[in-house]
């Protein structure tokens, strides 16, 4: 009994197979002929001067905090958003709907408080 | 047994559909971009230049692959399938048409997975790309690349949650997850006697919203800073040649085509023909190409027109405009619904 | 069929926390403990519990993982500075205490299991009903309203806390 899940895995193994066939087929088809210069880092012509692997700024990391604490934010709103239509049919949707925009308040004040601390501005 | 053949033929069919549509996506890139810029165009494989994807395909192929040295060679390798793959599994849940037939009582609809969290699925897996192009960037030991994979990162995360956001409002509204059902649930009344009830009459601003996230998410003009070729070099890419470098343009054609689907099933009814409720599947097939391909061709006009962005004036875009909006919008949307 | 798919993704799983532990880059550890959540997902799926098995991979797969990725390369963490630190053959030193730790886990994860009735057929349809979404969000905003609104002061107060990282690191930059 094929449940939609069946079709899921079986793309699943044909996206796979299609990838893993073209990286090995132009692997053993395309031609070799390496030399120092050609796997040295493209850097316009210049020899690099550096490691390639700077370290980053920080604000990739608040990027991805932030990013992290609204997809949990995200999260909630999807039982809320899925189920909203039940709640409201069953009669307390106002009093659901008053528990989650609490809930978003307190998200959105959030937002406002990296807004202020200039944690939102990219140059400082 | 035989549901499971249907089935598998079904996906094959998709699967080889997607591909083709991003071969042609290729070709319709140059050929429109061609005509803006007042040229013509490829014009020599084939009749009109119809055979360059092909052509294309196969000369990745027979190219010389460069991995650099080092111990990154593994992640180099993986990164571009890392890529990839999340772009084509996303369009599993894209409902292209409604039921095609019926089989032992079992309906084959017109999408690969009909799942009842459709609507989330598709952000979830569509997210993993971003893996593919972080560590494309880090492992081509590069600097350039480097850059280009991390800004590419940011900024998907970033639009990625007004996305979410967005689409909430439009599955509070249709009070349901299933893209299938969102899709129907447009169709089943009209507004004011005579517009379809589609989300995009309903929802404008989140329509307007996410079209330009969907731009920011698949790393489009005006915000390309993952290539951004006056700066970058190629971004993340620069390093990589032969089908390595094809996966990436491949992936970046999917999730195009899948943002642009996924689109059309959120905000203009999918596959339905206005005014005509009973469309054959093969016409609601139909209708489902044309909306989706009306908006291939935006983001290929709008690459060829607008110039880039400052990326601190993306961000800002992403976190001071489009995440406020979007909760506002998700607000009123659940406001309206509980009154 | 259940079970035998049910034993390879535990099998994986295993595999790909392994992986994590020993492996020398630290970023194939991410993707190790990537595989490991993909497998873990799909077991969701297997039991019926698809808003975990999405919830899983947008949050942990997703948003989390990114992080790890950029605080890998934040800190510029290469192959050398784990290099001297062979964790394979640290773990096979210790073998004993591996052993120990592992077994009292297994131990507890099949007591715990016993505890809420095994894998019964009765359990599973348990746990089937609290599945849905609905039901979820029921026992959400309902029973648990106070544990999801402190959520969002959690939710807050680790918003506070980055910024105060974040800040502190550009004054000792500007130093």
């Amino acid at each position: 009994m094929p449940t939609p899940y069946t079709a899921l895995f079986i793309l699943l193994g044909i996206v796979v197979g299609f990838v893993v066939l073209v990286t090995v087929a132009s692997n053993l088809l395309g031609r070799k002929r390496q030399n120092a210069e050609k796997d040295s880092p493209y850097e316009c012509g210049m020899d690099s001067e550096s490691p390639a692997r700077v370290r980053i700024s920080i604000h990739f990391y608040l990027v991805a905090v932030l990013f992290i604490l609204f997809d949990v934010e995200a999260l909630f709103l999807i039982l809320w958003a899925g189920s909203a239509e039940a709640f409201n049919a069953a009669g307390h949707g106002a009093l659901v709907f008053a528990e989650v925009s609490a809930f978003v308040a307190v998200l959105a004040l959030a937002l406002a408080y990296v807004w202020r601390k200039g944690g939102l501005e990219w140059d400082r | 047994m035989t549901v499971l053949l249907a089935t598998l033929l079904k996906v094959l069919v998709i699967f080889g559909c997607l591909i083709s549509a991003a071969g042609i996506s290729t070709l319709a890139e140059r050929k429109i971009s061609a005509w803006i810029q007042l040229r013509r165009g490829p014009n020599r494989v084939g009749p009109f230049g119809l055979l360059q994807p092909l052509a294309d395909g196969i000369k990745f192929m027979f190219k010389e692959e460069f991995v650099p040295p080092g111990k990154s060679r593994f992640l180099f390798i993986l990164a571009p399938a890392l890529a990839a793959v999340p772009a084509m599994m996303s369009v599993a849940v894209i409902p292209f048409t409604g039921r095609i037939a019926e089989i032992d009582g079992t309906p084959i609809l017109g999408s690969v997975a009909d799942l009842d969290m459709g609507a989330i699925f598709i952000m979830a897996v569509s997210g993993l790309g971003v893996y593919g192009i972080i560590l494309g960037g880090w492992a081509s030991n590069s600097k350039y690349p480097l850059l280009g994979g991390l800004r590419a990162a940011a900024q998907m995360i970033s639009y990625e949650l007004s996305m979410i956001l967005i689409i909430l409002a439009i599955v509070a509204m249709s009070g349901t997850l299933n893209l299938r059902e969102i899709a129907d649930a447009q169709n089943d009344h009209t507004l004011l006697g005579f517009l379809p009830a589609w989300n995009v009459f309903l929802q404008p601003l989140a329509f307007v919203l996410f079209v330009i996230c969907t731009f920011a998410e698949t790393n489009r003009h005006p915000f390309d800073f993952a290539e951004c070729e006056s700066e970058l070099v190629g971004g993340f890419h620069t390093e990589y040649s032969s089908m390595k470098f094809a996966l990436f343009f491949i992936g970046e054609y999917c999730a195009m085509i899948v943002m642009a689907c996924l689109t059309t099933t959120l905000f203009l009814g999918g596959a339905s023909v206005p005014f005509w409720a009973e469309a054959p599947w093969f016409i609601g097939l139909g209708s489902f190409v044309f909306k989706a391909a009306a908006f291939m061709f935006l983001f290929i006009w709008v690459r060829w027109s607008l110039p880039r962005f400052r990326y601190d004036q993306l961000m800002a875009l992403g976190w001071k405009v489009f995440l406020p909006l979007a909760i506002t919008n998700i607000f009123i949307t659940g406001l309206v619904l509980a009154l | 069929m259940e079970q035998l798919v049910f034993y390879s993704l535990g099998l994986g799983a295993v595999i790909g926390a392994l992986g994590v532990v020993t492996a020398k880059n630290p970023i194939l550890s991410v993707l190790s403990l990537l595989w490991t959540f993909f497998c873990l997902a799909c077991v969701y799926l297997l039991i019926g519990f698809e808003f975990l098995a999405v919830a899983q991979i947008l949050v942990y797969a997703g948003a989390i993982m990114v992080l790890f990725l950029f605080v890998i390369m934040l800190l510029n963490l290469g192959t050398s500075e784990a290099a001297d630190f062979d964790t394979a053959r640290a773990m096979g030193r210790r073998l004993p205490l591996v052993l120990l730790v592992g077994c009292t886990l297994a131990a507890l994860s099949i007591l715990a299991a016993q505890q809420v009735g095994g894998t019964s057929d009765e359990a599973r349809a348990d746990l089937r009903s609290v599945g849905s979404l609905t039901d979820l969000a029921q026992v959400m905003f309902g029973t648990y309203l106070l544990a999801f609104e402190a959520a969002s002061i959690l939710l807050l107060a680790g918003t506070v806390a980055v910024v105060m990282l974040a800040k502190r690191e550009r004054r000792k930059n500007a130093a």
